[in-house]
């Protein structure tokens, strides 16, 4: 495995990768350090420009841009009381009133040297973790397939927010979107209404720019008035030995509980930080500190949020089963460039998916440079005028979803996405379930037309496997434990 | 947004997509099971759709007990400048309608001048909705960003363009 990973490294520095991967996780930073700009939303853009690439170059363009897009949320919610993506909520309570005091350059800093060493413990475990699980899964059959669909589809419940029914509904929605085209048992063309466009079904990039992307830009068309200045100066970059001493074990933990956190489907990089947060504090030696600008503070939830991006890749390449939102696109941007994710991955593109570890543990160190010796440029980007940006989004978005198949029909199909995406953000339903929905769509309903195949139409095979066994507990347990808390969040709001 | 039309929104897109169901499970009426099987081509989308009208129906039901207690709010209302042109008044009360619109041109144009023209008309009037509107800096922008989308796409990556019926 180690020579796997070598090799990845030979191909991320004797190719353009490397080069990819400094242009993702500058193009991240950028896009997490403007509000309202997600690192999804840079993902979705930019699988269109991975199409015509190796996949190695490609994947390593998104792996820095998500690396990067996670970590520049810190800046603006240091500088502007306002985090850039959600994962930087929680560094926003001491970070802003360090900056406050007169110590925004400390502040980012530390946000900068957490974020790396934290990204950095996240990829070494996702590099070796990662194959383990890969040679379990690759003993899977048609109807662990089936299950393993059902166990990501009740993610849903996860990603949904306040109302299990409306994430449910978008599932649904997008379970639907994937049956358009030749169904994988019988081959008839189905909901094709005799267009050649519709043969192979909704392509899969359209849909996830339209609901990541388009949606935003126009949500951006909207709100373009609630444009926020910054707040406070960027000082002097950089931190003494005796703070880096201080915030280190607070950085090692929170790394840990980033992966681990990660590693759960369901959870997020902002639960991987506020969870290192409060960790941080009640393990603190001056927890008086949190919340008026403690250095550990900073620390723990930007370690955390950028270990729990890596941990989150664990059950998107092992196992096929995007966590959350940006995974998802990922993975969607993985089977755009015709690469099944899923334990096969790891026999059939070794190069690949090492090439991916590799860009991971560097992306981590180019953030740091980057971070430090560019603070003050991403500073500047916070000055960039929102209707430019806008505008640019929504060329963006047209031409990534033209470019596939060089197709006018999959710029609608974007459009249309764009405006469902719009629409469910105004009556405040979920949209990542859409995405998973479509994604894990002809996952379970291939492999559901084959264990029924292989077993005369009998249902008792799935309780006759033991890995089956251990799926059909996990799923019952994830439906029980959301149905409770479902339950118990009504009962409290009773009461209140 | 009103509470009203935000209401009316959810009720809509709940009943559009029991609709699809509907013509979907109608269109689908005559393809064929695996013999001898429930299995076919209409099998897991007819499964999905029941599931999908079910919660399409909870939701309906929900948003309805919502809005009856009034717990849908409507958003705050937007200042309009009180100085400009009707013209522009009315760009800023319907933002987002007249985005839409412009979107729907931009599509048109796309398919009959192709990238080029169309986006040098698109950028300029997408920058006036958006009341970004210093001529200089508008038209810097315009033409800088067509001139860099073209050489990053077309040039270094080998992307088509659209090249609308015109020029095809």
């Amino acid at each position: 495995m180690l020579g796997y990973l070598f090799d990845g490294f030979g191909f991320l520095f004797s190719s353009m990768a490397a080069l990819a991967l400094l242009a993702g996780v500058v193009l991240g930073i950028i896009i997490g350090v403007l509000p309202g700009l997600t690192a999804t939303m840079g993902i979705a853009l930019l699988i269109p420009l991975t199409y015509y690439v190796d996949p190695g170059i490609g994947l390593s363009l998104l792996i820095g841009l998500f690396a990067g897009g996670i970590y520049g949320g810190s800046v603006s919610a240091i500088l502007l009381k306002t985090p850039g993506t959600p994962a930087a909520g929680a560094t926003l309570l001491d970070g802003y009133p360090l900056a406050q005091s007169g110590h925004a350059g400390k502040a980012i800093t530390i946000a900068t040297i957490s974020s790396a060493i934290g990204g950095l413990i996240g990829a070494i475990i996702l590099s070796f973790l990662a194959p383990q699980i890969a040679k379990i899964a690759v003993k899977f059959g048609p109807p662990e397939y089936v299950l393993l669909g059902v166990y990501g589809l009740t993610m849903i419940s996860y990603v949904s927010g306040g109302s299990l029914t409306r994430g449910l509904f978008a599932g649904c929605i997008g379970l639907l979107i994937s049956t358009f085209g030749i169904d994988p048992i019988t081959s008839v063309p189905r909901f094709t209404f005799g267009t050649l466009n519709l043969l192979t079904g909704f392509e899969l990039l359209p849909i996830l720019i339209g609901i990541f992307a388009m949606s935003q830009a126009i949500e951006g068309v909207r709100d373009v008035r609630t444009e926020v200045k910054a707040q406070v100066k960027l000082t002097k970059i950089g931190i003494s030995l005796k703070e880096f001493v201080r915030i280190l074990p607070h950085v090692v933990k929170s790394a840990f509980i980033g992966t681990f956190v990660g590693a759960i489907p369901g959870t997020g990089t902002d639960i991987a930080a506020f969870l290192s947060y409060g960790e941080a504090k009640r393990s603190s030696k001056h927890p008086e500190e949190f919340g008026k600008g403690s250095i550990e503070g900073v620390a723990a939830p930007e370690a955390g949020n950028n270990a729990c991006v890596n941990g989150a890749m664990i059950p998107m390449f092992t196992l096929g089963i995007p966590g959350e939102a940006a995974t998802a696109v990922i993975l969607g941007g993985l089977m755009v460039l015709g690469l099944q994710p899923g334990p096969l991955l790891f026999t059939e593109k070794p190069e690949v998916i090492y090439t991916v570890f590799a860009s991971t543990i560097t992306s981590n160190l180019i953030m740091i440079v980057l971070g430090i010796l560019g603070a003050r440029f991403f500073a500047k980007v916070l000055s960039l005028p929102k209707s430019v940006i806008v505008a640019f989004i929504f060329i963006f978005s047209v031409l990534g979803a033209y470019s596939m198949r060089n197709s006018m029909f999959d710029v609608l199909v974007m459009a249309m996405a764009g405006l469902l995406g719009f629409a469910f953000s105004i009556i405040k339903y979920p949209i990542p379930p859409v995405l998973l929905g479509v994604i894990l769509g002809p996952l379970v309903e291939s492999n559901l037309g084959r264990t029924l195949l292989i077993s005369d139409g009998n249902l008792t095979i799935f309780f006759k496997r033991p890995i089956s066994i251990f799926f059909i507990l996990i799923i019952v347990a994830t439906i029980g434990q959301n149905l409770y808390k479902h339950y118990s969040k009504k009962q409290k709001n009773k009461t209140l | 947004m009103k509470a009203k039309q935000k209401f009316g929104l959810e009720i809509g897109i709940n009943t559009f997509f029991i609709m699809v169901v509907l013509m979907m499970s109608v269109v689908s009426k005559n393809y064929d099971f695996v013999q001898g099987t429930i299995l076919g081509a209409r099998t897991f989308p007819i499964l999905v759709g029941i599931f999908l009208s079910l919660f399409a129906l909870v939701n309906i039901a929900a948003s309805v007990v919502r809005y009856r207690k009034n717990e849908i709010v409507s958003d705050e209302k937007e200042q309009l400048d009180s100085d400009s042109s009707p013209f522009v008044r009315s760009v800023q009360k319907y933002r987002v309608q007249y985005a839409l619109g412009l979107l729907v041109c931009y599509y048109l144009l796309l398919l009959t001048f192709g990238f080029i023209i169309s986006t040098l008309i698109f950028i300029p009037s997408i920058l006036f909705i958006l009341e970004y509107r210093k001529p200089v800096a508008v038209s810097l922008v315009t033409v800088i960003g067509v001139a860099l989308l073209y050489i990053a796409f077309k040039v270094l990556l080998g992307v088509p363009l659209p090249q609308g019926f015109l020029f095809s």
